[in-house]
């Protein structure tokens, strides 16, 4: 009995182990994240510039790299490290991208990661030489990158915006991922990551935009200007709408949470800001072929500033505000549109609105759309509310007798 | 499911070998069952007596006369200290003294067996005093505090009770303070320890039994229970685990917890304890078993609950919002003392990207200059932490202050000035150590947990994290304690009034169904109490005043 009970005993233990071992190899078959790498053997990338080489097949491609301040080891001479930039640039000049990475992680001691990156910038001259659809390829297809990236045209060298020192953050990739989380409370649509710009030239008919940065000087220190949105066609720089003009493309998508505008007359001046506007849009194909796009704008604003306005009464001023209001939206949406019109590229997507009304007949208009959009109208409807006139219900001129 | 698989293996091995044992254990008993009978002889008995309690030397022995014309000889055998010097003299010494055969149905004839009968029901003045025959039991009684009556010419003994040695008063718990609650421990008294009890429940169903265990020690062990509550499979349970025990001693109760715990090789506990009569009571009341140890404050239950680690006493003596948003914390505190040190190794090593941009600058900050990775670092502090807590421990308190102050400093500032770990090390490591004070009743399976998350997070980050997890959670699952699911109280399907929530009292109507069993009700009716007002008053409410 014993001897039976040991073997039986012995068995039940071999598959115990078995099943013990197994539990611990079965994972092992999994995939994941197998590689660890610890935090002080990496460079962690908060920034890539691409620019346009001399030779005109290359780019040259920078990383700026947040430089992690050792906290032990204190500087001899005392206090004169301080001084010592934040961030690490590291250049090559490559064809691809992928190629400037492996250049420039051969010749480090450390491995750049791709994790963190805050910002594409692209040179202007890169911009609009074309081609940044292949550029592009890496962000896109590396599962270390992140599509939450922002994609920026830098008025010159791209890469001068990595060094800049703004005296705001430390580490200026990080800086412009702040400004335009801030931007993306006005308006999603200025708010352009790498997912927003490559669905859009997935989507053909739609053009991206990418706002424009520029650096100047002020005051002895950097500062990052956004100027403008840059218009692609393609992949393509073709134009740009400047700061004046941006607003009334914003509009025209809509979703806006907020925004400024002012209104000029010989009675007085007013600054009316907006707290919410939504825009639907509905688009009507022609016999003749061509589009109509009628938007219906809704807007509720506050008045943000009064200049002027004597001898109006509260409710008088209230009715011309809005009718003023409404005509500077509409003047401002039908502007920009003009321009976009003009420079043929549909950055407002009327194309694939087009295509969930009438998709038989997209299907022969796609080809033709770049004849097709120039040739759109546009009819703007505006509706403004302002529940609130601030704290103060009248300007200060408004009380004076008009003797 | 597997692991499952593997301790219903191992249990079926544990119980093959306790079978076995068993068999053993009995032909065992039936050798040593033979006993030695009293004689006659006085000195003879006295010699067998002394001669088997080893001629110790706390050992004494009175020899007296007494009776009419002093003509009975006898002696009392008894041990230095174990008995209460006052019973002694008074109960027994002066009545003895004063007898003279005066007033009492004195035997007539030769025989003298009844004379011990005599001398405990119309002479001597105390409570428990019973004739014995053998001289085991003479020893036994002996052992256990009692006074021996031997008279010549008479065969037997009297086992008189004089128990009274020094104890320990009744003190507030070290183990378990409280803000608010009774202040009272347990001690090491078996006795004082059932009347605690008793005092708190005072019901007739309140069933104690006694039992001796330890071949050596012979230690009172009893079991307490609500006769009417308690579920009679896990009372049988319990006594048929404990009266397979093949012991040579019991000092404390958790000589009994391995030998009762329905696995024996898990990390958690399935048996509770609490050195306080106020949450044993509790327990009790609930259904549960109570097993009570001599030389010992601390109390065992069962069976017991995963949810049981997380309840204290003050839970119930508090409102029930606050109560269960700290019981709430205790849920997060004791994730976290898992998985805290787990988490920010696969964070740092592993996963950067899911750690924001500004954090992991700060974060690397910290790692720069570092000269280990960061698993070492952690592990290394936690190993740390660990020796000081133990230093803490067992030192006398006047040094352990040196060795907290060694363990602040010197460990936690130097370490990082020196550049030697990173600050985000010293944090987590602190924050493991402090969250851990929450749960002090899990604090064994933590303990051994951390490690075991720390090693499987250095080797595959979040997804070792969650293989852990994983089979951390199987493994709960499947666990029972006395035949009850150890996760019973948190599963979804059950009633959950008690568990992450501490529900308001009177909702809680029955005791909980997983336990309890025959008297489940515990309120009639589940309705929140109402101020009396003068108008139901009027209208001749239940509690409506005609004047």
């Amino acid at each position: 009995m014993t001897v039976s009970g040991m073997r039986f005993r012995r068995t039940r233990f071999r598959r115990i182990t078995a099943a013990v071992l197994l539990s611990f190899l079965i994972p092992a078959a999994l995939s994941g994240c197998w590689d660890s790498r610890e935090l002080n053997e990496l460079f962690i990338v908060t920034g890539v510039s691409l620019d346009k080489a001399d030779n005109s097949d290359e780019m040259n491609i920078a990383f700026q790299i947040g430089k992690p301040e050792a906290k032990g080891s204190v500087a001899p001479g005392g206090g004169g490290s301080t001084e010592e930039k934040p961030t690490l640039l590291v250049r090559s000049t490559s064809d691809t991208v992928s190629g400037a990475v492996l250049d420039i992680d051969r010749d480090s001691s450390r491995t750049l990661m791709l994790d963190h990156n805050q910002a594409v910038l692209i040179g202007s001259d890169l911009a609009k030489q074309g081609g940044i659809r292949d550029h592009l390829d890496l962000f896109l297809r590396d599962e270390e990158t992140r599509m939450e990236a922002l994609i920026m045209v830098v008025d010159g060298h791209a890469e001068k915006l990595l060094t800049a020192d703004t005296g705001e953050d430390r580490i200026s990739g990080v800086y412009l991922w702040r400004m335009m989380e801030k931007l993306s409370q006005t308006s999603p649509y200025y708010h352009v990551r790498l997912k927003d710009f490559v669905s859009r030239l997935l989507e053909q008919a739609t053009s991206p935009v990418a706002p424009v940065v520029t650096l100047t000087r002020m005051n002895d220190k950097d500062r990052i200007k956004i100027v403008g949105l840059a218009v692609f066609k393609g992949d393509r720089v073709i134009g740009r709408l400047d700061n004046q003009n941006v607003p009334g493309y914003l509009w025209a998508m809509g979703d806006v949470k907020r925004g400024r505008f002012k209104t000029r007359s010989e009675s007085g001046t007013a600054e009316i800001e907006i707290t919410n506007l939504d825009c639907k849009r509905d688009v009507t194909l022609r016999e003749d072929g061509s589009v109509q796009v009628k938007l219906n704008v809704d807007a509720s604003a506050i008045v943000g500033e009064l200049k002027g306005f004597q001898g109006f009464t509260p409710d008088g001023l209230m009715t011309y505000l809005m009718a003023a209001s409404r005509n500077e939206i509409r003047n401002a949406i039908v502007n920009t549109f003009d321009i976009v019109r003009d420079l043929n590229s549909d950055i407002y997507g009327i194309g694939m609105s087009v295509y969930r009304k009438y998709p038989r007949e997209w299907r022969k208009m796609k080809k033709q759309w770049d004849k097709i959009f120039p040739e759109t109208e546009l009819d703007v409807k505006v509706r403004v509310r302002i529940p609130s006139t601030g704290q103060v219900v009248e300007s200060l001129e408004m009380g004076v007798d008009q003797n | 499911m597997l692991f499952g698989y593997i301790m219903r293996k191992i249990h079926f091995l544990m119980n093959y070998n306790r079978t076995q044992h068993e068999e053993n254990r009995k032909a065992h008993q039936e050798d040593t069952e033979s006993k030695t009978e009293t004689g006659k002889d006085l000195s003879q008995n006295l010699n067998t007596l002394e001669a088997m309690l080893s001629d110790s030397s706390d050992l004494k022995v009175h020899s007296f006369r007494t009776g009419p014309d002093k003509s009975l000889s006898g002696a009392l055998v008894y041990f230095d200290g174990m008995v209460n010097n006052t019973t002694l003299t008074q109960a027994i010494m002066r009545p003895l003294m004063a007898w003279n055969g005066e007033n009492t149905h004195l035997p007539t004839g030769k025989g003298r067996g009844n004379l011990l009968d005599v001398l405990a029901q119309e002479v001597l003045n105390v409570a428990s005093a019973c004739p014995v025959q053998w001289m085991e039991e003479l020893v036994s009684g002996c052992l256990s505090g009692h006074t021996i009556l031997l008279l010549e010419d008479c065969p037997g003994g009297l086992d008189i009770n004089t128990e009274g040695w020094e104890h320990r008063q009744i003190t507030e718990p070290q183990s378990e303070t409280v803000v608010r609650g009774p202040r009272e421990g347990f001690t090491e008294d078996l006795r004082t320890n059932i009347t605690m009890l008793r005092r708190k429940i005072r019901s007739g169903q309140l069933h104690v039994e006694q039992m001796n265990m330890g071949e050596k020690t012979r230690t009172a062990v009893s079991l307490l229970y609500l006769k009417d509550v308690a579920d009679p499979r896990v009372v049988k349970t319990v006594k048929t685990r404990l009266d397979l025990l093949d012991l040579d001693s019991v000092l404390e109760s958790g000589y009994l917890v391995e030998y009762i715990e329905d696995a024996p090789f898990s990390l958690f506990s399935t048996v509770g304890y609490s050195e306080k009569p106020d949450v044993i009571a509790a327990r009790v009341l609930e259904g549960r078993v109570a097993v009570l140890v001599d030389g010992t404050p601390f109390v065992l239950t069962a069976p017991m609950l995963f949810v049981e680690s997380f309840q204290t006493a003050e839970d119930y003596y508090a409102r029930p919002l606050y109560s269960s948003l700290i019981r709430l914390l205790r849920f997060i505190a004791y994730l976290m003392t898992i998985f805290l040190p787990a988490v920010y190794i696969a964070l740092t090593v592993f996963h950067q990207e899911l750690v924001p941009t500004q954090l992991l600058f700060t974060f690397a900050n910290a790692r720069e200059g570092t000269p280990f990775p960061a698993s070492v670092e952690v592990t290394t502090m936690m190993f740390t932490y660990d020796i000081l807590q133990e230093a803490g421990i067992r030192l006398p308190r006047p040094v352990g202050q040196a060795i907290s102050i060694v363990g602040a400093l010197v460990m936690g500032e130097a370490a990082v000035e020196a550049g030697l770990v990173g600050a985000p090390t010293v944090i987590t490591v602190a924050l493991t150590a402090v969250t851990s004070f929450l749960i002090p009743m899990q604090n064994n399976s933590t303990y051994i947990l951390r490690y075991i998350m720390i090693a499987l997070a250095s080797f595959a980050g979040i997804y070792g994290i969650s293989m852990g997890l994983l089979s951390l959670l199987i493994h709960l699952a499947s666990l029972t304690s006395f035949g009850v699911p150890y996760f019973d109280g948190l599963s979804w399907t059950r009633n959950l009034q008690d568990s992450v929530a501490r529900m308001p009292l009177w909702t809680m109507t029955r005791r909980p169904k997983y336990i309890a069993h025959g008297d489940i009700k515990r309120r009639h009716f589940f309705v929140p109490p109402r101020p009396y007002s003068e108008e139901e008053g009027e209208e001749g409410g239940p509690e409506g005043d005609s004047t």
